[in-house]
């Protein structure tokens, strides 16, 4: 259905306008009028059939029909004047068929009928009717409205102005996003953007690309004031409004739609505590508290700011529910034996080879189990707790370790840990290292093999967890105490001493720590 | 409160030099900084290590589905190129790289946790341990989350060849669906998960509703909670909930997965608990003097890792840890405090207490309906001893009656009378 645009001012070809107008409002009356009852028949009762055929096979429309029986003012009244066979003739059918008639329309239509006629606009959700509605109330308004006015219309048809549906702002929409706007003579003409991408219908004064692309050029430098200049008469910015409310009401209504959904039952948390600040659309591994990390596994989760998208033709993801949505079948069970009394046999081939305790060490070592790090250190007071006693307590420690485990310290790879494993690179390596993983550090893994020929991939891991990430947090923890945080690959890394891994393992004494201006930090704590 | 607990830790040296790939949270290097605080405090000399054997992929075909076996095999970063279909039917590729030494990492640690139930079905320790284990999200034919072999399941497999009923305990941030998928239909495995739910947080699964089908229903217990639970709250809850699946499931063995990415702090969680709280869960689920496997999993704070698993070994092995960390290679990470325990995170707990009393009615309803209808009997009957009769003729009549057999002919007070002083049988 296209855009009906401009119909309001021009004056010549006013009256085919109007017509077309009111076939297309009827169309979209009809469809409407569709999706409600499809909706009010699912919930209500469990499967009434439809298409309605009467006895001898004739198709009823039920759209006609519904407008009809409205048209004399309800079926009330209908059945008090006896107006049925008119109501049958209008429809094309038999009069003598109108027993049928009542008996469709009270079966199908006539819940849709009190709803439509009592017309409460805003949804008092303590209600309890409302309640059991629930979800298509906004639906049933505007299809309330639409058929009022279109009724109205339809009497008089005289009017000057085009009035195609008047309508004022409705709180709740069901399944489509709408925009509301009355434009500058007070008319209220509705634009419906419909969920089925196939159809669009937009009325509006304003052109919806350049309004996007004024969007665009506001959002990118709000401080210019070019951007401002075409800013007259507010429309963009009123239609960006609400859209933005649309798409607002929309994610409520889709919280009220959880809650109340008859699949779901009585849920005890209320969908507020779902809620939260930030757009969630899409599957989120993390929080994005932590802005840095939300960059990682973002393909096909844009947060998407809600006005851009207001006007396309997309559809938000619908809220998932959580309902099962664990995998069944063959290709996701486990295959689980039945429980025989015996049990099965469980290898005895494949368990592990022991390395600690040795073997011919049964005997376990008590008493020095768990010792922590000493308050005050044997070393000369003048070096004590400084830069170099640190690392021989290191240094210290590890021969220990050597000496109580033997050879398995090679078996964990011990030999492949801590700032020593700096003493297998030359020092053009390690520079080279820190400059290409400072400049590039995304490409850096792919292209390592191209830049350390020599060293192979297990070489580059160990060296990158054992002394560069070190030395990172070295920087961090005197530089920056506050903002520590070694597992963040994408911060630019200052250094701290002239080289790199070599300053770990030279003796204390012949090297002096030289003292360079912090140009690489602005942030001193 | 069994006298000594025999532990077995496993270990495999390699596993810390694999490299998922730039920005990607999960480091198994972890793992190797674990181990190293674990021998800093000397935990190593009460304890027994083991290296496992690399599962062959025939064990890992128990669970998963050969083709997909089969194709980690084949794969690497070189040849990724060529199979974009597979990749993608896979679910290769994002959150799950390919990386070099990819189905050798999965060989370690899926080994890693058959070798540790295998040891536990032959009795040869009480308690065992593979930190590098405990990936729960992988699923039959695909994987998912950073998990590419759910050795959790083979695990399981391997334990439910020894005992009837197995529980299944996941304190991971993240709810354990693959583990929860795999034994959904049966009832020989309960799995309870503790996990943040909402959001869209991952994997989107794990709401209280869901509780297992078929033979299975009511055999999985979901407790999904909000951002920032705190100690208190978590515990009380784990308590409760946990006494009363034992109590009334009477598993056979326990498998433990201690995600630690449900600490404060965590890059990728957003829970509250303190590493106190972390291990709690650990010492009460000792407490049941069950066979017990403990497992890693989630957590990509590294220096938080690896204070909570040292914390725990240590309670596993009833040590207490001083809190100084002992000097060791990589004390920088510890820095500045060098101490096990971590600051508090400082979100916002959204977990109102009317909110977990309803999660935990929800659950303890549940828990009502296997009390009557268990598949499989829970009571082991014992065997009815043959008791011979007593025959007086057979006696030797040469032998002093013992005071046995003439224990047997008092009569008792009530007793008719009998013998000549029966007057009814004339």
């Amino acid at each position: 259905m296209a855009g009906c645009s401009g119909s309001n001012y021009s004056s010549g070809p006013y009256i085919d306008v109007k017509v077309e107008y009111l076939n297309e409002c009827e169309d979209r009356l009809r469809r409407l009028f569709g999706q409600t009852l499809w909706f009010f028949l699912d919930e209500e009762t469990n499967g009434k059939p439809l298409p309605v055929t009467l006895g001898n096979g004739e198709k009823v429309d039920l759209f006609k029909l519904f407008v009809f029986v409205c048209e004399r003012d309800g079926f009330d009244s209908v059945s008090r004047n006896g107006l049925w066979d008119v109501v049958a003739e209008k429809l094309g059918l038999d009069s003598s068929v109108y027993p049928s008639l009542i008996l469709v329309y009270s079966k199908y239509l006539i819940g849709l009928e009190t709803w439509v006629v009592e017309n409460s606009r805003k949804v008092k959700l303590a209600d309890p009717v409302v309640r059991k509605i629930g979800s298509y109330v906004g639906l049933l308004h505007e299809l309330g409205f639409g058929l009022k006015s279109w009724l109205e219309k339809g009497k008089c048809q005289k009017r000057n102005k085009a009035v195609a549906l008047g309508c004022k702002d409705i709180e709740e929409s069901h399944h489509r996003k709408k925009l509301r706007h009355h434009n500058n003579n007070g008319v209220g003409t509705s634009s419906l953007v419909v969920s089925d991408p196939s159809v669009v219908c937009f009325e509006e004064q304003v052109d919806i690309p350049k309004m996007l692309k004024w969007l665009t050029s506001v959002a990118r430098s709000p401080h210019d004031p070019s951007n401002w200049k075409e800013f007259t008469g507010k429309e963009y910015y009123n239609q960006v409004i609400k859209a933005k409310n649309a798409l607002l009401v929309q994610r409520n209504n889709a919280a009220i739609r959880y809650n109340y959904s008859p699949l779901m039952g009585n849920q005890t948390v209320h969908p507020s505590m779902y809620d939260d600040e930030r757009p969630s659309l899409g599957k989120l591994r993390y929080s994005t508290r932590n802005p840095k990390v939300s960059k990682h596994h973002s393909s096909g989760r844009e947060v998407i700011a809600g006005t851009s998208r207001a006007t396309g033709l997309q559809v938000p993801k619908q809220p998932q529910f959580p309902r099962r949505n664990v995998g069944v079948g063959p290709r996701y069970q486990a295959v689980v034996d039945e429980w025989t009394e015996t049990g099965l046999e469980s290898d005895t081939k494949w368990l592990g080879t022991r390395l600690w305790p040795p073997l011919e060490n049964n005997e376990a070592v008590d008493g020095l189990i768990g010792k922590g790090r000493e308050m005050s250190c044997s070393c000369d007071t003048l070096i004590s707790n400084s830069v170099e006693c640190i690392r021989f307590h290191i240094a210290e420690k590890r021969v220990e370790l050597k000496r109580d485990i033997g050879d398995v310290f090679f078996h964990w790879r011990f030999h492949r840990m801590g700032e020593e494993v700096s003493l297998r690179w030359t020092e053009r390596e390690e520079n080279k290292f820190k400059v290409k993983m400072i400049s590039n550090p995304q490409s850096f893994w792919q292209k390592a093999a191209k830049f350390f020929p020599k060293k192979k991939r297990e070489e580059l891991v160990d060296y990158y967890f054992n002394v560069f990430l070190i030395n990172r947090r070295r920087y961090q923890n005197r530089v920056t105490p506050r903002q520590i945080d070694s597992d963040d690959d994408s911060e630019s890394f200052g250094s701290v001493g002239p080289s790199f891994g070599r300053s770990a393992v030279t003796s204390p004494g012949s090297d002096i720590m030289i003292c360079s201006q912090n140009s690489q930090s602005e942030v001193i704590d | 409160m069994r006298s000594k607990d025999k532990i077995s830790y496993f270990y495999d040296g390699d596993v810390g030099s694999v490299y998922f790939g730039p920005n990607h949270p999960m480091k198994p290097h972890r793992l190797c900084m674990t181990h190293h605080l674990i021998l800093a405090y000397g935990l190593h000399s009460k304890m027994e290590v083991y290296r496992p054997h690399k599962a062959y992929p025939i064990e890992m075909a128990q669970f998963h589905s050969p083709d997909y076996v089969e194709f980690l095999q084949r794969i690497n970063p070189e040849n990724q190129n060529l199979f974009p279909n597979e990749m993608a039917r896979y679910n290769l590729g994002e959150d799950c790289p390919v990386f070099e030494d990819l189905f050798e990492f999965c060989q370690i640690y899926a080994g890693g946790t058959i070798d540790a139930a295998r040891r536990l079905n032959n009795k040869l320790c009480d308690i065992a341990i593979n930190w590098a284990g405990g990936l729960h999200h992988a699923k039959k034919c695909d994987a998912s989350g950073f998990c590419y072999i759910n050795d959790l399941v083979l695990g399981i497999l391997e334990l439910l060849k020894h005992h009837p009923r197995v529980l299944y305990i996941d304190i991971d941030v993240h709810h354990g669906d693959g583990v929860e998928e795999a034994f959904y239909f049966t009832d020989r495995v309960m799995t309870v998960s503790f996990h943040k739910f909402g959001d869209k947080f991952f994997p989107g699964t794990g709401d209280v509703k869901e509780i297992g089908e078929r033979e299975g229903k009511f055999y999985a217990i979901n407790v999904p909670l909000k951002d920032g639970i705190d100690d208190s709250s978590f515990n009380r809850l784990f308590r409760t909930i946990i006494s009363k699946v034992v109590e009334i499931y009477q598993p056979g063995a326990i498998v433990l997965q201690c995600g630690a990415d449900s600490l404060a702090r965590d890059r990728l969680g957003c829970f509250n608990l303190s590493i106190d709280g972390h291990a709690e869960c650990v010492k009460f689920v000792k407490k049941f003097n069950l066979p017990l496997l403990v497992t890693g999993g989630g957590g990509y704070t590294k220096e938080n890792v690896a204070r909570c698993w040292t914390v725990e070994t240590g309670i596993l092995l009833d040590t207490e840890l001083p809190n100084e960390i002992p000097e060791n290679d990589y004390i920088k990470y510890f820095a500045p405090d060098f101490s096990l325990k971590i600051p508090g995170g400082h979100i916002e707990n959204l977990n109102t207490k009317s909110y977990i009393s309803s999660i935990k009615v929800q659950i303890l309803e549940n828990l009502r309906f296997i009390q009557h209808a268990p598949s499989v009997q829970m009571q082991e009957v014992p065997p009815d001893f043959y008791i011979p009769d007593f025959d007086e003729d057979e006696q030797n009549p040469d032998v002093r009656v013992d005071q046995r057999s003439r224990d047997k002919q008092i009569q008792r007070d009530d007793e008719y009378f009998d013998g000549d002083n029966d007057h009814d049988a004339s």
